[in-house]
């Protein structure tokens, strides 16, 4: 039988036509490429971390057992950290060849390093990602990508300039789990999708704290990067989460994963929602020295009349994303990897895989596929952006306490307050 | 939904140590205003922070004028003798708010390096015109990192204007400010700063080079966007000279190839048959986006000149394309030596595929033999649009094939979930082969209802093969579980049992009947058991034992009593202990009574250790009755201990007097 001319489909119409709950995207394994057994060095893509402290450490042995990746140098502004990343990389090795920079720039130089894994703080994201782009190594970076929505842009662009490879770390985009339920919205399992419901947790506020010495050995200056100079206070060091200076709290900070989500079931990933609006409650200020919300609610329309409602409350292991449609919802509780749904039905359509985000083996075989091949990965720059704008957009309404109109074409608001805070000038000698 | 938001919309209004940001405030007074900037102006780590707050909270109210009082009191806070947090904190708030008001205070920061940042921090987001004017003025006399801060802003600002000024500082002897700007004019982008950059020398410090290399990119952007295709181009072409590092060339490559797509084709042929490994992913990777019609005839003839790597990424781009070329490239790309190249053939036929695949596919399925391959193509096919004449196509297939190909190919039709699937899956059932049958009856008791049921009942009655006839057994359960009406059920397996001939299919019936769960199929049963033969009657035993609910009861108990066997006693008693170990849950008399016949039933201290266990979870003042004179028998003294206990807990609430007791002698034992 002779092929026929297939129709060029659109990701939705194949999506649509498939009648079974079908494999996430197609990730051929390192078994098919021949990487499971030994890979000659001269194969293998040479990785350098930026920032190794908690979240490093955790990624690092999943980046650790790919065969055709060599982890050649880690860099941080702590010594204590970069001790202890260099140690577990060597020990892995069986050698001390793993290179330990104290600055993140030597460690670009180095053309050993083909491509870099960025776990900073988050106002290093962006940036770290961008001064990567420059010197020509491909990115992995953890969310939230970047620090500000004119930043988000600034990474889009550097990216393509230079032919960037990046991925972000909202690993929920190789997740069975959420790949079942972004596959169910879109074959209107559960009817016409009209809300996406989606919780993080409550945030702190962090009691005042005065002024202290520089622990020895932290290049505390350049631990700042971007932000404003501030004197070393170890409350807003410690927990650089809760201050606008240094990052923008528990809804930027964990929210992209699940606006992606919204994104993605969306098909939404260049564009997004044309209306925010949030409140939030912030901690007294008399008590507390941090200054984004302890709990908080946010809105946004997306043109086809599709709403988004992230709530910033209860505990940690209540997160979740829901979608709702005129006939049905499916959820995914990220704290178990659970997916429930109503119709029950639903269900019965669900693989076997049980690999949940914890397991970003599958997020790292589309990164290294992606740098071999030179096309764009899962998470791409724009993708990113994009769901983390959502976020971003949500926190400026907050603050400036109105209702946000969003043009996601001219990336502009309309109030010139809110798109005076699109942007924030780094700190030099950083840059965008 | 609303339930689910109330507690929460709560907790915003009790909480007391928060603070909405939302919340309306009175209008303040100028002596309000003077008071809170004073108290700013002291701020230093360790003190509240409410001074701050109040000032953000009165700036987001509707009152022009009384933004102009609070603007100028961040004026204020930015002078000499306020705390540098103050100064920060009103530049942030400028940032958003300030207007020329402030500009000369901006603009004394910017004299030092400890303050330029939060000047420029509040500067950035200005109107053009009189903050440039600040900016460019200040950076002849800056130095150090405040220089450098100035330069970055203006650059992010794209001043024009500034490009006079900056040109002369690309050749700085400070390297720092040098390679500010030159990445402020790539920023820039016009024709003036266009002409800078290209007037850089070509032996520049090394140091610049990748500051050179960025504003170059930058400066084709901007020509790219001004329709300056000729200029655009020529700065591209400029890095992709050899000498270059790889990326550089790549980007630049990558920049040509969506500029000038004309000549794009032309371009990627050349960089496949060059020797520039390096390049060939990015050239590869362009072919999706190529407008010419015979691209993917063009490229799909380069495939057998690439490398398995370099094939996987073309099969990749060729997929995008879709189109009768690329698809019938990839098809011929399944019958690659090479295992990675036949996967991604796989897989994006498994995207862009229709029914023409099948014949494809069930030739690659033959000849592999590797299981995850093999498993690849199986999920493509389930994916496979066409409907109904997909599924045909690949029963045509399956008819070819045998084994287990076969028994894949019939899994494949059931998980594709198509009409006519069962109707396939009852004929493969029948096959003689048992993997083929084996596989089709594993699919059918994930599909198979009431309308499969008879036919599902005349395979297993002629099942020869024991493996297959448990498959059977199996799928015929399900879809006697998926028959609504019990008397459907039960009527259809007696009218096989009027069939079925031989022993084994005998056996397999009456194991079904506990499913149909009626009183005909218990009767049924009932009947079995005093029967002729041995082996139906053991049969009709394990069946009985398994019962689903209480309504066995009699019929259990009768049999306990008049037993075939020892071992069918046996069967019995852990059949009733189950049964009211599952009416636990609803604890009353009828429940006590039916653990006083089990007890007074036991035979044995193993049956007496078995009922026990379900004994202690029956929270019941009587049960407790029933197990405590069991404390005296030393054969069975644990698990009576355990049940009253369990029993004392449970119940304790309700006849605290009775726990009680009840524990109290478990102490004294």
């Amino acid at each position: 039988m002779k092929p026929q001319a297939a129709p060029a489909l659109s990701r939705r119409q194949f999506l649509k036509r498939a009648t079974t709950a079908a494999a996430l995207p197609l990730i051929v394994p390192g078994s098919v490429l021949g990487l499971n057994g030994a890979v000659a060095p001269s194969n293998r893509i040479g990785f350098g971390a930026i920032g190794v402290g908690n979240r490093a450490l955790d990624t690092l042995p999943t980046f650790l057992s790919f065969p055709d990746i060599q982890y050649v140098a880690v860099s941080d502004f702590r010594a204590d950290r970069l001790k202890n990343a260099k140690a577990k990389v060597d020990a892995k090795y069986g050698n001390q060849d793993c290179a330990d920079y104290p600055d993140f720039r030597e460690m670009l130089a180095s053309k050993d390093v083909d491509a870099v894994a960025i776990a900073t703080g988050n106002r290093w994201h962006g940036l770290g990602s961008m001064y990567a782009a420059r010197a020509g190594k491909d990115i992995y970076c953890e969310k939230p990508v970047t620090l500000t929505i004119g930043e988000g842009r600034k990474l889009v662009d550097t990216c393509r300039r230079f032919g960037t490879i990046y991925q972000a770390g909202t690993q929920r985009r190789s997740t069975a789990s959420y790949g079942f339920a972004m596959e169910m919205v879109r074959q209107g399992r559960i009817g016409r999708l009209h809300t996406v419901e989606m919780q993080v947790w409550e945030g702190p506020g962090i009691p005042h704290d005065k002024v202290a010495p520089v622990p020895k050995g932290w290049d505390y200056d350049k631990w700042l990067g971007q932000s404003p100079w501030y004197p070393f206070v170890p409350a807003r060091v410690n927990s650089w989460q809760y201050f606008w200076d240094t990052a923008e709290g528990i809804m930027t900070d964990m929210g992209e994963h699940y606006t992606d989500q919204m994104q993605w079931a969306l098909d939404t990933d260049n564009t997004g929602p044309v209306e925010f609006e949030a409140q939030g409650v912030f901690p007294d200020p008399a008590k507390f020295c941090s200054d984004t919300p302890i709990t908080g609610v946010g809105h946004c329309k997306y043109a086809n009349g599709v709403t988004g409602v992230m709530y910033q409350r209860g505990a940690f292991k209540d997160r979740y994303i829901r979608y709702i449609g005129d006939q049905g919802w499916i959820q995914v509780d990220d704290e178990t990897d659970t997916v429930t749904a109503e119709p029950k039905s639903i269900l019965s359509l669900k693989g076997t895989s049980t690999a949940g985000w914890g397991d970003a083996s599958a997020h790292v075989r589309n990164l290294l596929n992606c740098i071999r091949s030179r096309t764009p990965t899962i998470c791409n720059p724009e993708v990113a952006h994009r769901a983390i704008t959502i976020c971003q957009a949500w926190t400026l309404s907050m603050r400036l306490g109105r209702k946000l109109k969003w043009d996601p074409v001219k990336e502009r608001f309309d109030a010139e307050e809110a798109n005076r805070m699109l942007y924030r000038e780094p700190r030099a000698p950083w840059r965008c | 939904m609303k339930s689910r938001l109330l507690p929460f919309f709560l907790s915003l209004l009790v909480c007391p140590l928060l603070v909405s940001a939302a919340a309306p405030d009175k209008v303040p007074t100028k002596a309000d205003i003077a008071k809170v900037v004073a108290e700013a102006g002291t701020y230093q780590p360790g003190q509240s922070r409410e001074p701050f707050r109040q000032m953000e909270e009165w700036l987001r109210l509707p009152s022009s004028s009384l933004r102009k009082q609070l603007e100028a009191g961040l004026v204020q806070l930015l002078s000499p003798g306020n705390t540098y947090e103050a100064q920060e904190f009103a530049c942030t708030q400028l940032g958003i708010v300030g207007s020329k008001m402030a500009l000369p205070a901006l603009s004394h920061l910017l004299k030092s390096d400890q303050t330029a940042g939060i000047a420029c921090l509040a500067l950035t987001t200005y109107p053009a015109g009189k903050a440039d004017e600040i900016l460019r003025a200040a950076v002849p006399t800056a130095s150090g990192i405040a220089r450098i801060q100035i330069i970055n802003t203006i650059g992010d600002r794209r001043d024009s204007r500034a490009v006079k000024l900056l040109a002369p500082l690309t050749n700085d002897a400070d390297l720092s400010v040098a390679r500010a700007a030159i990445v402020a004019l790539g920023k820039i982008a016009d024709q003036a700063a266009w002409q800078a950059i290209v007037a850089l020398p070509k032996d520049a410090q090394p140091d610049l080079q990748s500051a050179i290399t960025e504003a170059t990119l930058r400066c084709a952007e901007a020509r790219t966007a001004a329709r300056d295709a000729k200029a655009a181009k020529a700065l591209y072409e400029g890095l992709l000279a050899p000498s270059l590092p790889t990326y550089v060339r790549r980007a630049a490559l990558g920049a040509l190839l969506r500029l000038d797509k004309a000549q794009a084709q032309q371009h990627m042929l050349e960089v496949l048959h060059g020797s520039d490994a390096a390049l060939k992913p990015v050239a590869i990777a362009n072919v999706r986006a190529l407008p010419s019609g015979n691209a993917s005839a063009v490229f799909a003839a380069e495939l057998p000149n690439l490398t398995a790597p370099e094939q996987v990424w073309m099969i990749d781009s060729l997929a995008a394309r879709a189109d009768k070329a690329a698809c019938t490239a990839i098809g011929n790309s399944l019958a690659s030596p090479h295992a990675a190249v036949r996967r991604e053939a796989i897989d994006a036929l498994g995207r862009i595929g229709g029914t023409w695949c099948v014949p494809l596919f069930a030739r690659a399925l033959a000849s592999s033999t590797d299981t995850d391959e093999r498993r690849a193509i199986q999920s493509a096919l389930i994916v496979l649009p066409g409907g109904g004449q997909t599924d045909r196509a690949i029963i045509a297939a399956l008819k070819n094939s045998s084994g287990g190909t076969r028994a894949l190919l019939v899994t494949t039709i059931a998980r594709r979930e198509g009409p006519t699937a069962n109707m396939l899956l009852l004929a493969e059932a029948g096959q003689s082969d048992p993997a083929v049958a084996t596989a089709a009856f594993r699919a059918l008791s994930k599909s198979a209802g009431s309308k499969e049921l008879t036919p599902l009942l005349e395979l297993l009655t002629h099942a020869g093969n024991a493996e297959v006839r448990a498959e059977a057994e199996s799928a015929t359960a399900q879809a006697i579980a998926r028959t609504k009406n019990p008397a459907n059920r039960s009527s259809a397996v007696k009218a096989a049992q009027g069939w079925a001939q031989s022993v084994d299919s005998q056996i397999a019936l009456l194991g079904l009947l506990p499913a149909c769960g009626d009183d005909a199929a218990l009767k049924a049963l009932k009947a079995a058991t005093v029967g002729s033969d041995t082996r139906l009657r053991a049969a009709a035993v394990r069946a009985l034992a398994d019962w689903p609910d209480i309504s066995g009861w009699e019929t259990m108990v009768a049999v306990y009593h008049q037993p075939i066997s020892e071992a069918a006693r046996g069967l019995i008693m852990r059949g009733l202990v189950r049964l009211v170990g599952e009416e636990n849950a609803h604890p009353d008399a009828k429940l006590i009574a039916h653990y006083r016949e089990l007890l007074a039933a036991a035979r044995s201290d193993a049956d007496l250790r078995l009922i026990l266990g379900a004994l202690g979870g029956a929270a019941h003042p009587q049960a407790l009755q029933l197990a405590l004179p069991l404390l005296d028998n030393t054969g069975v003294r644990a698990e009576a201990e355990a049940a009253v206990k369990k029993i004392a807990t449970a119940i304790k609430a309700q006849h605290p007097q009775a726990a009680e007791d009840a524990l109290k002698r478990l102490q004294t034992k």
